[in-house]
């Protein structure tokens, strides 16, 4: 009989152990392993003490508790792992039965199984395990009873299982009661069966549960929750919101149905939407009655109107105080349980929360709406930071309702408020592979949140590469390409971004090419013309920038302008003006301007007398030379001594005498205008005159009309005639024949010039010169002689001996 | 003491009305409530529960604009319990200690 001071010592052991002191237990039962007479009590506390330590699954105390001893070897190992097993059965000091346990626990359980059926005294149990394996959980059933003689223990678990699989829970925790522990990090299968055990005999199990809440008994809600264990949270609250139910059918207007809403929300966070559902609906009722607007409200919710619940909500929101209305952002998302519920809400609904009242007003908005009431009521319209409470809840709009345009938009247009471009870009290139069709709208979207993502560039090189794909004929991709490698400050780069996708076919050879280098615009002419023609008609600012880079390349911008002047023929013209001005490539130039007067529709002549001047200067092996000479034929060329002068002064000459005269070539004198020389003057070109194709500044203004027949002492010139023989495009060589006759026929008579000018006699022999050619090329055979005789008679040489002075040559 | 007022039901469950459980899918729904018309039990309570619940989305609609409707699922409950091999290779090479065997 142990001492009473032993006995104390073990019972203060015990309570040690009961109260998780395993370490303070171990110390007190080995100081009294040394004593006599005490063994079966220090035994019984050390397997308190290693039951203990087992269910904390404390492997290296376990084993310093254990000892050695051969009946805790195989628990030790199981806790060391298969290692150990495997040890454990190689170790010929233990006992057979331990070792061949050991050697099952780490093999194939069918082959352990046919081991065991092969032992004597094991083959009930064996058999029994392998019935259940296949199913047969009866026939098991009765080999587990064969098993009971030998083996009772080890046959009243199999029973217990057997049970447990026929659905005979209640029996299954009777045979199975006071085995173990079992804990879950060793036996996590045996610990799963235990605890559902468990519950059982505690009453919870999921279709106890299930009957309860469909019950609609109060009483027996309330006797079950009575009778619930405090840990068991889940359960609590769904009794506790079943409960809240109840109240609020008995009683709308009584707070209990409320409190015990809000206890289920905050017991188990999975219930918190239905919880805050609830609130809100007692909310709606009890405020109805002194605010119609909720009773309004409330009659088209229950009527599942979404409309005109719509339209209540707004009405309602507009009364609404600021201070009341807290968004997802409130304070009640500070814990992370409700977050984590809160996203998980259902997604046509989004959550006002009301601050005061402390519920949730679920409401069926239009989400357009509900982004506005969101930035209207939150006072920042772009809140950077806010995008974090929006992602849960958007991503679970998504998967709620994937595709959906309106979730797809409201998430865009949150993103687009917030600044979020990594974001965005990323959201516009889903909503790209989901819905193609929208790429007029989108992909300038994620071209321009491409652009301007820096933190995604290498993803958004990928995205570009698939949308490639996708849309393999837009160059708007291009143009994200172009901008995502480095060339962002590119005044190209941003036109190409905004380019109509329409243009986009013309760069779809490109695309199988990889993206076009910065150094290629201004060399293909496809790149240009795309540019060229955008900036024609969309940006005529740019125009400047970009003629002064494809300037770099004349022949090129020759092909270009004549590309674009099927489309915008005027600026075209001009362009060819402005490169003419130059004075640079002058046989390029006079090619282009030819082929536009062309295109134009002008006359052919016209082009033929600028081809003939280029060809002048054209080397012989360019293609352009072969066509200005098949155009011209086989006339000689104009040479700039039989003229006189170069054809472009020439044509200056003849311009700058007539500018003022004739308007419309109707065969009616105009007066010179002094005045209008001295102010063209001031554009003199090249050689000393006018550029010929600079833009006219002012429409001359037109004079009063004088008769032809009134100039003094004029010879009688048939204008008409004239202008029928030469064509209807020869106004500017006949109003300089008029002007000259006008100058030549002054008071002194024909022949004699009123200003002796020495200049003006010059430009009238240099005309004598020209006008052979001038026939040639304006009239037909028939009237060449004439005109030139007529020339000739109208513009005497004149006199040089008279006036002394030499003709400029 | 005067007596203790019955408590009022709650709004009527569809699922209950309709002898179906809440994880029922369209077809179970529909073929459930032929089987009332058929049957020849399809009252106007009848009709009303399988308008509520009888596509996805009157059921979505019902779980909000519902008050007693619930939201979260309701835990499936279990008939048995479905034996493993996991469990079977654990119980079968218990030792005697490990179940339980306490020093007697």
């Amino acid at each position: 009989m142990p001492s009473q001071p032993i006995v104390h010592r073990i019972q203060e052991a015990r309570r040690l152990i009961q109260q998780g002191r395993p370490a303070e237990a171990q110390a007190l039962l080995a100081g009294l392993e040394r004593e006599d007479g005490v063994p079966p009590l220090i035994a019984q506390c050390t397997d308190l003490l290693l039951r203990k330590l087992l269910r904390q699954a404390k492997g290296d105390e376990f084993a310093r508790a254990a000892g050695g001893r051969p009946r805790y070897r195989l628990a030790a190992a199981r806790m060391r792992g298969a290692a150990a097993l495997q040890a454990l059965a190689g170790d010929a000091t233990l006992p057979t039965e331990e070792r061949e346990l050991a050697q099952w626990s780490i093999g194939d359980l069918r082959t352990s199984l046919s081991a065991m059926r092969r032992r004597p005294g094991w083959q009930p149990l064996a058999e029994g395990w392998l019935l259940l394996l296949r199913g047969d959980a009866g026939r098991a059933q009765a080999s587990f009873a064969q098993a009971q003689a030998g083996q009772p223990r080890r046959a009243a678990l199999g029973a217990g299982v057997c049970a447990a699989v026929q659905g005979d829970l209640a029996g299954a925790e009777r045979l199975l009661r006071g085995l173990g522990p079992f804990p879950q990090s060793l036996y996590p299968a045996t610990a799963g069966l235990m605890r559902g055990l468990t519950q059982h005999a505690a009453g919870w199990h999921p279709g106890m549960l299930r009957e309860v809440m469909q019950s609609g008994d109060r009483a027996t809600v309330e006797r079950t929750l009575a009778g619930c264990p405090q840990e068991r949270h889940e359960e609590r609250a769904w009794l506790l919101l079943r409960l809240g139910d109840l109240r609020f059918a008995a009683d709308p207007r009584h707070p209990s149905a409320d409190e015990a809403w809000a206890q289920a929300g905050s017991l188990w966070a999975p219930l918190l939407p239905d919880a805050l559902k609830r609130r809100f609906w007692r909310e709606l009722a009890c405020s109805g009655e002194q605010n119609p607007h909720l009773g309004r409200l409330h009659e088209v919710l229950v009527r599942s109107d979404a409309s005109l619940a719509r339209e209540a909500i707004l009405t309602i929101l507009g009364e609404i105080s600021d201070s009341q209305v807290v968004h997802v952002d409130g304070p009640h998302r500070q814990c992370r349980g409700p977050d984590v519920a809160l996203a998980r809400l259902a997604p046509e609904w989004l959550l006002v929360w009301a601050r005061t009242a402390n519920f949730a007003l679920t409401m069926r908005l239009h989400h357009h709406d509900a982004l506005r009431v969101f930035l209207a009521n939150t006072g920042h319209p772009q809140p950077p930071h806010r995008w974090k409470p929006w992602k849960p809840i958007i991503a679970r709009l998504l998967a709620e309702l994937p595709g959906e345009a309106q979730v797809i938009t409201l998430r865009l247009a949150v993103l687009t408020s917030l600044h979020q471009t990594n974001e965005l870009r990323n959201a516009l290139f889903v909503a790209l592979l989901h819905d193609p069709e929208q790429r007029q709208e989108l992909l300038p979207r994620w071209c321009a949140a491409a652009l301007h993502d820096r933190r995604g560039r290498r993803k958004a090189l990928g995205e570009a590469g698939q949308l490639q794909t996708l849309f393999a004929g837009d160059l708007l991709l291009v143009a994200a390409h172009l901008e995502l490698a480095g060339n962002e400050g590119d005044l190209r780069t941003r036109l190409l971004m905004t380019l109509p996708s329409d243009h986009a076919a013309l760069l779809t050879w490109r695309l199988d090419r990889g993206p076009v280098p910065v150094a290629l615009v201004g060399r293909d002419e496809l790149v240009d013309r795309l540019l060229l023609t955008w900036t024609v008609q969309t940006r005529p600012d740019c125009l400047k920038a970009l003629r002064r880079l494809l300037w770099k390349s004349p022949s090129h911008l020759q092909r270009v302008l004549l590309a674009v002047v099927a489309e915008n023929p005027r600026l075209a013209f001009e362009e060819a003006q402005q490169w003419m001005r130059t004075q640079r490539h002058c046989w390029q130039a006079a090619y282009t301007v030819g082929r536009m007067l062309e295109i134009m529709g002008e006359d052919l002549h016209e082009r033929d007398i600028v081809w003939s001047m280029a060809l002048d200067h054209a080397p012989a092996d360019a293609p352009e030379t072969a066509e200005m000479r098949r155009a011209v034929g086989d006339r000689p060329p104009v040479e700039d001594d039989d003229l006189g002068m170069s054809f472009e002064t020439f044509r200056e000459l003849i311009k700058r005498m007539t500018r003022g005269m004739f308007d419309s070539g109707d065969g009616e004198l105009d007066e010179g205008d002094g005045d209008q020389d001295d102010e063209e003057d001031d554009r003199s070109g090249p050689g000393g005159f006018p550029s010929p194709f600079a833009p006219r500044r002012r429409k001359p203004q037109r004079r009063a009309k004088v008769p032809a027949a009134a100039a003094p002492a004029a010879p009688p010139i048939d204008l008409q005639r004239v202008a029928a023989a030469a064509g209807c495009a020869r106004e500017l060589e006949l109003a300089g024949l008029q002007q000259l006759c006008a100058l030549t026929h002054s008071d002194d008579g024909p022949g004699r010039y009123p200003d002796h000018s020495p200049a003006l006699s010059g430009e009238i022999d240099r005309l004598h010169h020209l006008v052979p050619y001038l026939a040639a090329r304006i009239l037909d055979p028939s009237h060449q002689a004439w005109f030139v005789g007529l020339i000739h008679r109208l513009v005497p040489r004149p006199e040089r001996q008279q006036h002394g002075s030499e003709v400029p040559s | 003491m005067p007596p203790t007022q019955p408590t009022p039901p709650l709004p009527t469950d569809p699922y209950v009305v309709l002898g179906i459980p809440p994880e029922a899918d369209d077809q179970a729904i529909r073929a459930a409530f032929h089987a009332r018309v058929r049957a020849g039990t399809a009252d106007a309570q009848v009709n009303a529960a399988y308008g509520a619940v009888r596509d996805a989305q009157a059921r979505r609609r019902r779980r909000w604009c519902d008050p007693t409707a619930l939201i979260a699922p309701l835990p499936v409950p279990r008939s048995g319990i479905a034996v493993s091999e996991a469990l079977i290779a654990e119980l079968a090479v218990l030792s005697d200690w490990e179940l339980g065997d306490a020093h007697a």
